[in-house]
């Protein structure tokens, strides 16, 4: 059925370092960089209001040890400070508001830019097991940055700011001082740097095992019929309760760390005072009044809260900083095909398709096609068939343009498929994929896909055309039925009813249509047969045949085999030809007619 | 959801209803909730005590040093800070890992709860609700819940942080205490304000949330057919309109909170330059120390706490008991009928007989079968034979009671279905199906998904199903199949199936178009090994083959028997004449 798309993974195999995904991301989205600016005014003001308190009790306190109590003074300092503390609070509220305003709109470009680049990835990066990647880079990876732009990323430049102002006003009052309170967390250093990489793994493990309780419980939940007809429920039970029981011993384990990796910090602030007190008190006071002694003290007290909140918004930023990496790998990845913008457009009517020297890799030196040239007149209706892995898909997604040759030319009508532009291919050229996805809307909206301003009278008609009517009058609700997740609801033959009606209503000039492999009761098969007939008569028809009686009809039967097209011509010629063809026929004549 | 609705009677009632909650989680931790209070309440204690010993080391350590005096006793003050300094710590992680354990204990008792209702609900019920809020339910459900207990343990000692603070102030000073008594106020109700001014775009964010999620997922899901239709702009414009709701809601968020936000975090400053202001006027009445100031300027930066943490605990609230109702609608859902707990009849070794008279089968009001009869003789074959809709798949979820009947009759090996213990039925009857799950396990435990089947009986299956491809997997029959191992073709999919419902040794196989990928060759010798074993066999076949092999066919259509007999006999009824014919079309096509 489909060509062996290997996903292409190891572009981006090298690790990127935090500073370097920082960077390479404000350059991504330059809105950030204006962000980044207002939390550095945050930054500042925050820090200077907080500084605030320790200056005002020293200065205060300074006016008893002049001989008169200057009442004025204190006034001063008073609403002097007052007016700081309320200058503080609207200049960071102000730029609070603008930091995030700046990230918000920062956030929702990224978002777009990687919705837009997931749909212009290639269908190798389209499998069923990296969507949940894809849909993770647009939903979560983001939704955490947004979390960590507004608090971790905040707390780091906020609380480095402070650190480093406490620290400078620290050291202008005594070198020695602030060295021994410097010295005092410079010792819980190592402690802290051994917990935070434990506690990182602990949260990286607490992470997958919720992950096993959602895989646990989706399997339960999806194989529920399963599982009730083999009776095998408690065995269902007890791996979900084994999951969430290991989720939980996970969870400990990360609350031992996220316990006393606080409780530390907070010790080593009690040893940072004892610490300034024996120095005072052996080595002291260093010049220093009681007044700038106090203010000293209180310097000391700020020292502490940057600390631990620096502990604690480690793991935030560790997976904010993983997930954004993704999405900026995301958007380098290169788009399947790129627009032209030469204005060519194809004509009206059936096309004729000319394929010249065509070959593809999706990786580099294992080709999937190679050196196919064909012309295929305007009008003609025909088949491709080949074994799993012959290329006979590639080459009909080539047709499409779901993506472009590695080497060689496709032209349709003597126009360049890569120079028309993308509008009037899209309305030329059609493919009706296997895969019945529907959106979960009404049959009629599903339809109007094939032509936005499409009448509900030309559906109908189209659906007339088709012998569809008879189908759409069974549906519970007629065309405004509704179709379910994925078109869950209808069968798997009804999808592709939905998909064909869909491709006439386009009324292209060339329809490519990949045959459905899964089994479709009669009745269906009969109606899709019809339709498909009736669909081929006015244009090019190119079918990727799983059934060899869809050949036997066609007028131009294409072989494909291991990348190359091996034989072409109508099914007499090649039964007659006794090649590759020929082989198939017979070997599938013996199973079904015997 | 109801919880949408936030007029301000609803949203009292809906605090009230969260608060009755979390009384009910701590009810069901006492020890662990008394555990992390005690570490609160000793929080408080020791922080407020370490304020009052740092206004002790100023005044008898700082100010005497800096008047030059250098006889100084420093031991005994330090000695008392550094185990006040210790306790601190102790009671913090006693406080944070209290609170952790709690959390998780809830977390894992309410996903318990929903994985026991996951197992026994009907059927129905977890085909018409959307996995994703199944999913959502046994994990960010549970999750959010708990929310609200993180900070709960905090929120209790706050109250102590209050108290103990009040105490410190007046025994320096009650103008101090007077201070503080006009700010905590102040400052709860800003809390108080923040919280209602961004409830709304909270609101809206989480919804928003919800929507570009679901867009992400639908839209990537059908990427072939975007791309095919051309409609990656459509798709685009889509997200972005979802998208910027979104942004709006976090704008909105960010811009109605500044106000109140802004007023939190600077409150506690002005309470301490009103508190500086106040007591220099106290020093100067010689009322007051240098160290008693410190002290006091120390405990009003506590102050803030309880406020915060308060926050915290309300804002987690509302969203938690939210959460907490949608699964306790989830609890609400009751046993599955079909699982007939009180019946006890066990089936008989051997091939079993079905009896089915008369019966109907109502789906949302849509007679799928109305009156159906027919029997089957032990050890017999028979092909159900009608169009789609025709009641085929229908006849074996009655026979495997998966489906419940409105009225009539079914019995196998001459038992009433329904009153057939659970295991009996399930040991007995095995079902095969056209596109069968295949769970993300072993091949082995796939085979055998009750881990009761012999190592024998395993692998006649195996052969009897022409699976012998197993033995050439990467690790044999214990090769892991699904996302992580390896993907079996269609045709492979189904012979693990077909293996799986004969290693049971069935009385009783129905097998639902169960070998329609498998190469016609391969069928034909499975289909012929079936018919040597000692038991009965329905299937539902559109291949003419398939059908000749049965010793008897079931006409079926718009779900009543219309003919039974032998293929040959049916022929004479024109409409099966034209629906075998369609077949033998369809499957020269095929």
């Amino acid at each position: 059925m489909t060509a062996p798309l290997k996903p292409v993974v190891q572009i981006h195999g090298e690790e990127m370092a935090a500073f370097k995904t920082l960077r390479r991301g404000l350059a991504r989205t330059p809105s950030l960089r204006m962000g980044l600016g207002w939390s550095l005014v945050l930054a500042a003001v925050s820090t200077a209001g907080r500084l605030a308190i320790p200056f005002l009790t020293q200065a205060v306190l300074a006016l008893f040890e002049d001989d008169t109590f200057d009442r004025t003074r204190l006034w001063g300092y008073i609403i002097g400070s007052a007016f700081l503390v309320l200058f503080v609070a609207v200049a960071s509220g102000w730029a609070r508001v603008r930091m995030v305003r700046s990230a918000a709109g920062a956030l929702q470009d990224l978002r777009l830019q990687g919705f837009t680049r997931v749909h212009q990835l290639s269908l190798a990066d389209h499998n069923e097991e990296r969507r949940g990647q894809l849909v993770s880079r647009v939903t979560s990876d983001i939704d955490t940055l947004a979390r960590f732009l507004e608090w971790g990323a905040l707390a780091w430049i906020v609380d480095a700011m402070l650190l480093l102002g406490v620290l400078i006003t620290m050291f202008v009052y005594s070198w020695q001082l602030a060295l021994v309170s410097i010295g005092a967390y410079l010792l819980a250093l190592p402690l802290l740097a051994f917990l935070q990489k434990r506690q990182a793994k602990a949260y990286d493990l607490h992470r997958t095992r919720v992950g096993d309780v959602l895989g646990q419980t989706s399997e339960t939940v999806a194989g529920a019929e399963t599982i009730r007809s083999y009776g095998s429920g408690a065995q269902a039970h007890q791996q979900m309760q084994s999951a969430i029981g290991a989720e939980y011993n996970a969870k400990v384990a990360t609350v031992r760390f996220f316990s006393v990796l606080f409780a530390i910090t907070d010790l080593f602030s009690g040893v940072a005072v004892i610490g300034v007190t024996i120095t005072l008190v052996t080595w002291g006071p260093f010049g220093l009044s009681g007044s700038e002694l106090v203010a000293f003290y209180l310097l000391l007290a700020l020292l502490q809260q940057p600390i631990a909140e620096m502990t604690e918004v480690f793991d935030q930023t560790q997976i904010a900083l993983a997930g954004w990496k993704k999405i900026l790998q995301l958007l380098d990845r290169e788009p399947a095909v790129q627009e032209s913008t030469s204005g060519k457009v194809l004509p009206t009517g059936p096309l004729e398709i000319v394929a010249d020297g065509v070959g593809f890799e999706y990786l580099a030196g294992t080709p999937v096609l190679q050196d196919v040239s064909v012309v295929i007149p305007a009008g003609t209706d025909v088949a491709i068939v080949g074994e799993t892995g012959s290329g006979k898909t590639t080459f009909a997604r080539l047709l499409v343009r779901l993506a472009d040759p590695t080497s060689g030319e496709i032209r349709l009508s003597n126009v360049a498929l890569q120079d028309c532009t993308s509008d009037s291919r899209r309305s030329a050229v059609r493919m009706v994929p296997q895969d019945g996805f529907l959106f979960d809307t009404s049959v009629i909206q599903n339809i109007r896909y094939g032509r936005d301003d499409a009448s509900d009278d030309e559906i109908n008609e189209v659906l007339a055309r088709l012998g569809l009517d008879r189908w759409v009058d069974r549906l519970p609700d007629g065309l405004a039925t509704q179709v379910g997740e994925r078109g869950e609801r209808l069968s798997v033959g009804e999808r592709q009813l939905v998909a064909l009606a869909r491709a006439a209503l386009a009324d292209p000039g060339l329809l490519v249509l990949d045959e459905a492999t899964s089994s479709v009761d009669p009745e269906t098969e009969q109606m899709l047969a019809t339709a498909i007939q009736e669909l081929a008569s006015e244009r090019t028809t190119v079918a990727i045949a799983h059934r060899l009686s869809t050949a036997e009809r066609a007028d131009l039967i294409l072989v494909f085999a291991a990348g190359r097209l091996v034989e072409t011509g109508s099914h007499d010629q090649l039964v007659t030809a006794d090649g590759n063809y020929a082989q198939l026929h017979r070997s599938w004549e013996r199973t079904v007619r015997s | 959801m109801s919880s949408d609705v936030q007029s301000p009677t609803a949203q009292v009632s809906l605090v009230r209803r969260g608060l009755r909650h979390v009384a009910g989680y701590v009810r069901d931790e006492p020890w662990i909730t008394a555990l992390a209070t005690t570490g609160a309440v000793g929080f408080a204690a020791m922080a407020v005590l370490a304020t009052v010993v740092l206004g002790r080391i100023i005044d008898d350590v700082v100010t005497p040093l800096a008047d030059g005096n250098k006889d100084i006793d420093t031991q005994t003050v330090l000695i008392v800070f550094g185990v006040v300094a210790f306790m601190r710590a102790a009671a913090v992680v006693l406080r944070r890992f209290g609170a952790g354990l709690l959390q998780g204990r809830i977390k894992r008792s309410l996903q318990m709860g929903v994985a026991d209702r996951f197992v026994t609900a009907p059927l129905e019920y977890l085909r018409s609700t959307p996995t994703g809020r199944l999913l959502a339910h046994i994990d960010a459900d549970a999750q959010a819940s708990t929310e609200p207990l993180a900070p709960l343990p905090f929120s209790i000692g706050a109250v102590a942080v209050l108290v103990f603070s009040l105490i410190s102030l007046l025994s320096i000073d009650r103008w101090l205490a007077i201070v503080a008594l006009v700010l905590i106020p102040l400052m709860f109700f800003a809390q108080r304000m923040y919280t209602i001014v961004i409830e709304e775009p909270a609101l809206t964010l989480r919804r928003a949330l919800a929507e570009v999620s679901t867009i992400a997922h639908e839209s990537f899901d059908g990427a072939i057919v975007v791309k095919t239709l051309g409609r990656e702009a459509a798709e685009v414009e889509r997200m972005r309109v979802a998208s910027a709701d979104l942004t709006q809601a976090h704008v909105r968020m960010g811009t109605r909170g500044a106000l109140f936000r802004e007023a939190l975090e600077s409150l506690p400053t002005f309470g301490v330059i009103a508190l500086v202001a106040v007591g220099a006027f106290r020093i100067d009445a010689g009322a007051m120390t240098a160290g008693q100031l410190v002290q006091g300027v120390a405990v009003f930066a506590l102050l803030a706490l309880p406020v915060r943490v308060a926050g915290y605990f309300f804002s987690s609230l509302l969203p938690g008991t939210v959460a907490r109702e949608r699964l306790d609608a989830v609890y609400l859902v009751a046993d599955d009928v079909l699982l007939a707990h009180d019946a006890t009849e066990v089936l008989q070794e051997g091939p079993l007989a079905i009896e089915i008279d008369d019966v109907v089968v109502n789906a949302e009001d849509v007679a799928i079968l109305q009156g159906v009869s027919f029997r089957v003789a032990p050890g017999e074959t028979v092909a159900l034979v009608g169009s789609t809709g025709s009641g085929k798949s229908t006849i074996f979820r009655v026979l495997a009671r998966l489906i419940e009947t409105t009225s009539g009759t079914a019995r196998i090996g001459g038992l009433l279905v329904d009153s057939i213990a659970e295991e009996s039925l399930r040991s007995r009857v095995a079902l095969a199906h056209q596109e069968p799950f295949l769970f993300a396990e072993t091949v082995q435990q796939n085979l055998d998904l009750a881990n009761t089947a012999a190592e024998s009986a395993v692998d006649g299956a195996l052969t009897t199903a022409a699976a012998g491809f197993v033995d050439d997997l990467p690790q044999g029959i214990e090769t892991l199949m699904g996302e992580r191992g390896v993907t079996l073709s269609g045709g492979q999919r189904q012979r693990v199936a077909l293996a799986r419902a004969l290693a049971r040794r069935p009385g009783l196989l129905l097998l639902d178009d169960a070998t329609s990928a498998v190469d016609p060759v391969v069928e034909q010798s499975i289909l012929d090994q079936l018919r040597q074993l000692d038991t009965t066999v329905v299937v539902v076949a559109h291949r003419l083959s398939t059908i000749r092999l049965a010793d008897r066919v079931v006409y079926l259509d718009a779900g009543r028997v219309v003919a039974q007999g032998t293929h040959e006999d049916l022929l004479n009824v024109t409409s099966y004449e034209a629906l075998v014919r369609a077949y033998e079309l369809a499957e020269e096509g095929a």
